[in-house]
């Protein structure tokens, strides 16, 4: 190991830096600078609390972000977007505590406006189909009887094609084949409803 | 009845879509299918029934004292019946250790059971549950994709089938055949296809089951490719693996019996 390299690993911690002297230029800012991470659900800092700025400091970091702004049309355009927008506008990505969650966003539905909508992907953890249906495939009449039509229905809602198509090949439900040959589940759910509806 | 163990103790070859897909196949080829989901991930069991790690389930019968019998569900494709497997399974190897006679727990389990195929889908190693697979088995179907790393790992395979055979006797065990999937007409695919028709002359099935997005999706709306999207190229390759391998490896018309089958 190198006298330098020991002396770097070994030595007691430096002392504290000295802040760096006030420059005229105007600081640069690298947005490519690791951040600190933001902390979920951490209160945004009051700016009643924030000290207040300098004249010269204010004036110097005005001119640093006109600076950035010139350089970058992308920034410029997004802060003026975001400068346009109503001041009673809530924002939409507070994370404040009471800030909505990304289920009542709907964030879990892409936009498909978006141009990235298409490689959206949200993983949703599967946690299969109710133990309270019981094994095999799912007796339509048997679950209304035991939870009514609300019920029935909101099972309905958590099984997917396979199942779907499997009650209504199993039940009968229909005979042609139609609804059954096509990817449809909402249409699916329908058919398995109007046939227990129409029971006797 | 004739059992098929679909085996490769490298993961993510496409073992638990060949057995849900080739069952269905089979199905249609108006067979009656028994899927028996020995891997503890229950891939198969969630694939063809919606349900995740249901109880009771095969561990039941293996580490339990459970008849086999009253764990066969009907699953969402016609004349495929199941017996799902659950989480519990990871731990059976250990459980099952010290048990004398464990690789013959499922092959006892199965004795009598009456369809056409039982098709095994195994977990990614060849442990104690895989034994057990093997044991039961008539045949071994291998599924590989054509990679480099799926090369890596295949004679270990083959040791374990050759062991076993001595081990408990099974000298009828045989690999029906190698099937290639993940198929990409790239330079990869075509040079580890190559690699293979020399390794396993005669015995590379025909069928290559292509990379296919429709697959996944069928999982996904739990059900075989062939009731979701049978016009698709993978629903194309499954049926036609399907008949390749009932014409390869024909149902036996009795009632399952490993011990008569392999002359005991």
């Amino acid at each position: 190991m190198s006298q330098r390299t020991r002396s770097r690993t070994t030595a007691a911690a430096p002392a504290a830096r000295k802040p760096p002297p006030a420059s005229v230029d105007p600081p640069v800012i690298r947005p490519t600078e690791p951040r600190e991470p933001k902390k979920p659900h951490e209160p945004a800092a009051s700016p009643v609390s924030a000290p207040p700025l300098a004249p010269e400091a204010l004036a110097r970091t005005l001119r640093a972000v006109a600076a950035e702004l010139e350089r970058d049309p992308a920034l410029a355009r997004r802060v003026a977007a975001a400068l346009a927008a109503s001041p009673d506008q809530p924002d939409t990505l507070s994370l404040a505590p009471d800030a909505p969650t990304s289920e009542q966003r709907g964030d879990d539905q892409p936009n498909p406006k978006s141009p990235r909508a298409a490689r959206v992907f949200t993983p949703r953890l599967i946690t299969g189909a109710s133990p309270m249906l019981g094994p095999g495939v799912p007796d339509p009449f048997a679950l209304h009887a035991r939870l009514g039509m609300d019920g029935l229905r909101a099972a309905l809602e958590e099984l997917r094609l396979g199942s779907l198509r499997a009650i209504v090949r199993e039940h009968g439900l229909d005979p042609g084949g139609k609804v059954s040959r096509a990817n449809d589940a909402a249409r699916l759910r329908e058919v398995i409803l109007a046939a227990v509806a129409t029971a006797p | 009845m004739t059992a098929i163990c679909i085996a490769n103790n490298k993961g993510g070859v496409g073992k638990t879509t060949t057995a849900v897909n080739l069952a269905a196949g089979l199905a249609r080829l108006n067979q009656r299918v028994l899927v028996v989901d020995v891997d503890g991930q229950a891939n198969a069991t969630y694939a063809l029934t919606g349900r995740v790690h249901p109880v009771p389930s095969l561990y039941d019968v293996l580490v339990g004292e459970r008849k086999l019998e009253t764990v066969v569900w009907q699953t969402n494709e016609e004349n495929v019946w199941l017996v799902p497997g659950d989480g519990r399974l990871q731990n059976a190897d250990v459980e099952l250790a010290a048990r004398p006679g464990r690789e013959w727990r499922l092959a006892k389990a199965l004795h009598g059971q009456d369809f056409d195929y039982i098709i095994l889908d195994t977990p990614p190693s060849l442990g104690v549950l895989t034994q057990n697979a093997l044991a039961a088995a008539h045949r071994v179907l291998i599924p590989i994709s054509l990679t480099e790393f799926s090369l890596i790992g295949m004679d270990k395979l083959e040791a374990t089938i050759e062991d076993l055979r001595d081990q408990l006797d099974l000298y009828d065990l045989e690999i029906a055949g190698v099937v290639a999937t993940f198929f990409e007409a790239t330079t990869t695919a075509g040079e580890t296809w190559g690699i293979l028709e020399k390794k396993y002359e005669g015995r590379l099935l025909e069928t290559r089951v292509p990379k296919n997005l429709d697959l996944e999706k069928a999982h996904r709306e739990n059900e075989s490719i062939l009731s979701f999207a049978p016009q698709s190229t993978g629903g194309q390759a499954y049926m036609a693996l399907a008949r390749e391998v009932k014409k390869l490896v024909p149902a036996h018309p009795q009632p399952y019996d490993r011990r008569r089958s392999r002359g005991a």
